[in-house]
């Protein structure tokens, strides 16, 4: 799983545009809103088109959302889950 | 009525200009639509990489303008913005993820012409009246109008005027955005009424008249440009400038 964490480390930096980081300054386990990486509410709707649009995974309601966005950790875990599924 | 000039900044072809002076583009970067975060911010703001080209460039002359400056009222401190073509770069930006399939739900949001006042107001506390005008070339000096009209009728006790031209395209013949990297502008002036027996400071006095002038369309870059030239040199001199329908006076005149 760690090279998709890598490439989702990647991704989410160039789709929330977080210019001033890097891969390797984003926490695998801390949270992805709020704290940690301080997303906000829209950026976790741009993570649902991430979602979407480079692995055909979707997140079906906001529970599933809040289990989802929990880390980039927790955001790979349901990936490779629901790829699998798929 | 006289207006103190506060503070100013306008993100130029040739660099970012402010209160300490012009620092030029570093190598690499083309001109204000490259501005970076650490060039004009004095404390983080992780979403500053997000805000679309328009909303960028307002916040960049917004946080020059008032680097290291304490605001002393911010509940009555307003914002006025004239961004010359509106939000149509970001509208631009949105169709695009609509026709790739995928609509941007952060491009969405910034989809008005006055999210940069938002960001500006929540980044700085600034709670005061705010006012946006998309007026083409004359924009920004229809939010310099505003902003007077404000302090002059106590509805604000400063206001930060800001003037936007984003430059979103390469391609010159796209309506109202097209142009070459280097092209997009930015402004901001911090104005306050001057309040009497006070120190040094520059004013400018502003006044206006209700008859348009014949002639050229406003180009809001040349004005402020001048304006901002007069303002860094602390000479006195007039602007003229012929908006939509009203004509601006400026003058500035060093206090004795």
């Amino acid at each position: 799983m760690e090279p998709l964490i890598d490439t989702l480390k990647r991704q989410i930096i160039e789709v929330l545009k977080l210019s001033d980081l890097k891969p390797e300054d984003i926490d695998a386990d801390a949270p992805l809103i709020g704290a940690g990486l301080g997303l906000d509410s829209i950026d976790s709707l741009e993570l649902i088109v991430l979602l979407e649009k480079e692995y055909g995974v979707t997140v079906p309601d906001a529970n599933t959302g809040r289990q989802v966005f929990a880390s980039v950790r927790s955001l790979a875990s349901y990936i490779e889950e629901n790829r699998s599924k798929g | 009525m006289s207006i103190r000039v506060e503070s100013f900044a306008a993100l130029l072809p040739q660099g970012i200009a402010g209160p300490l002076g012009l620092r030029p583009w570093d190598e690499g970067q083309a001109g204000p639509g490259d501005v970076r975060r650490d060039q004009v911010l004095d404390k983080p703001y992780p979403a500053f990489g997000k805000l679309m080209l328009a909303d960028r460039l307002a916040f960049a002359a917004a946080s020059v303008a008032l680097a290291g400056r304490q605001i002393a009222h911010k509940d009555s401190t307003a914002i006025t913005l004239g961004i010359s073509a509106g939000s149509l770069s970001t509208d631009m930006r949105y169709m695009e993820s609509v026709i790739a399939g995928f609509p941007s739900p952060a491009i969405f949001s910034a989809t008005l012409p006055s999210s940069a006042i938002a960001d500006i107001a929540i980044y700085y506390g600034l709670k005061g009246p705010n006012r946006v005008v998309a007026g083409n070339g004359a924009s920004g000096l229809t939010a310099l109008e505003l902003a007077v009209s404000l302090l002059k009728t106590g509805k604000a006790s400063a206001v930060l005027t800001l003037c936007v031209n984003a430059v979103e395209t390469q391609d010159a013949t796209s309506p109202l955005v097209g142009g070459t990297a280097a092209a997009s502008n930015a402004f901001a002036l911090l104005l306050s009424l001057q309040p009497d027996n006070s120190g040094t400071a520059m004013r400018l006095s502003a006044s206006f008249s209700p008859a348009a002038k014949e002639g050229a369309p406003a180009r809001d870059e040349l004005y402020f440009t001048e304006l901002i030239r007069l303002v860094r040199e602390q000479k006195g001199g007039s602007i003229e400038a012929a908006s939509c329908d009203v004509a601006v006076t400026l003058s500035l005149a060093k206090e004795e």
